[in-house]
């Protein structure tokens, strides 16, 4: 949790005082991407395949942006609810063992 | 370490790889022809250690023993690197501190330069359109581009720069641009500066050794264009280890202030 509460004040930080963040990635327009006849990536194209035939999973990606931004506004860097709690998802969340979820309490409390 | 530790290299995994080619014996043939790819350009990839090339202390030879290059990239450079005045000072008053400020010692990554000089392994991956440098330093990457883009203006540099690479017959010849100052080329603390072009010749002589000419022209910092040659030698039949310098790091605290 040092690491997540460190992360939230960079992250906090970041928010106070950065321009966005996002510019700061090089602009190179791939020519790999399919495009729309605008010249916008077409991303619900068909995913690219390999030489065997095999689904190409290259490509820069980023996380699902699933959480809401806090009343005081977004972040530059918005992290997602898994970011929190990788169980997030699941009806009754993750299905600890008894010291783990002592010590996730613990971990949770002291951040 | 070299008292406490058990041998170092005992640490990574072994993993036999089929594409190596292999004596009678069943050992790797580092003097093999270099591999090729489809393309029929040479193929660097491979995992790499540094030439081995300091002289252990009488004390005994550590367990991940640096090259010379690591602490004077300028080594095997008869009269040394050809520093500026102001560098020659910088580099003294680095060396006369003991290096306290290196950003390495503190866990900071070390850039293209030195990367080559640290006795972490490195694999190179080839890839159409790109080669990657996977370094068990800090677990990091460094990505040379070949899909023909030229180097763009740099409004943003960084520690590695950004290359692009292209062949020259059998020569890999990568050109960097866009450093931050501060980098320190060894730990002598040579420097380098936003002016820096970077340009390095990959040579793979057979399957078993990578010769890496480097040459920095950087007018602020030097008074001449200079090129040393490192040597790097294939480490069969293993795979990188994860590292992070900052897991269980105790050594900051005994710094000189």
């Amino acid at each position: 949790m040092k690491f997540a509460a460190t992360l939230f004040f960079v992250v906090l930080a970041v928010c106070l005082t950065a321009s966005s963040l996002s510019a700061q990635w090089l602009h190179y327009r791939n020519e790999q991407i399919p495009r729309t006849s605008d010249g916008k990536p077409n991303l619900k194209a068909p995913a690219p395949r390999t030489a065997d035939g095999k689904p190409d999973l290259s490509g820069i990606w980023d996380i699902e942006h699933n959480r809401p931004c806090p009343k005081e506004g977004c972040p530059d860097m918005p992290v997602g609810q898994e970011f929190f709690n990788i169980g997030w998802s699941l009806k009754d969340g993750l299905p600890y063992q008894p010291w783990a979820a002592a010590l996730v309490k613990e971990k949770t409390e002291s951040n | 370490m070299s008292v406490a530790a058990s041998p170092l290299p005992a640490q990574w995994l072994h993993y036999r790889n089929e594409q190596i080619p292999r004596t009678p014996d069943g050992k790797p043939n580092l003097n093999a022809p270099a591999p090729r790819t489809a393309d029929g350009k040479p193929d660097l990839s491979g995992i790499w250690d540094i030439e081995h090339n300091r002289p252990c202390p009488k004390e005994g030879c550590p367990d991940m023993p640096v090259g010379q290059e690591f602490f004077n990239i300028g080594w095997s450079l008869k009269g040394g690197l050809p520093y500026q005045p102001w560098a020659a000072a910088l580099v003294k008053e680095r060396m006369d501190s003991g290096g306290k400020d290196n950003p390495t010692t503190r866990c900071l990554p070390p850039g293209i330069i030195k990367m080559h000089t640290l006795p972490l392994f490195r694999k190179i991956v080839q890839l159409p359109g790109m080669v990657v440098i996977l370094n068990e330093s800090n677990t990091s990457f460094r990505q040379i581009f070949t899909d023909g883009r030229p180097l763009p203006d740099i409004d943003q540099p960084s520690v590695d720069g950004y290359s692009v690479g292209k062949w020259e017959g059998d020569t890999f010849v990568v050109q960097t641009i866009g450093f931050t100052d501060g980098i320190w080329l060894d730990t002598n603390g040579s420097p380098i500066t936003d002016a820096a072009k970077v340009t390095e010749r990959f040579r793979r002589i057979n399957f078993g050794k990578l010769e890496i000419e480097i040459s920095v022209d950087d007018p602020k910092a030097y008074t001449a264009p200079w090129t040393v040659k490192l040597n790097h030698f294939l480490v069969p039949d293993t795979e990188l280890l994860g590292y992070s310098c900052l897991e269980n790091e105790k050594d900051a605290a005994h710094y000189v202030k």
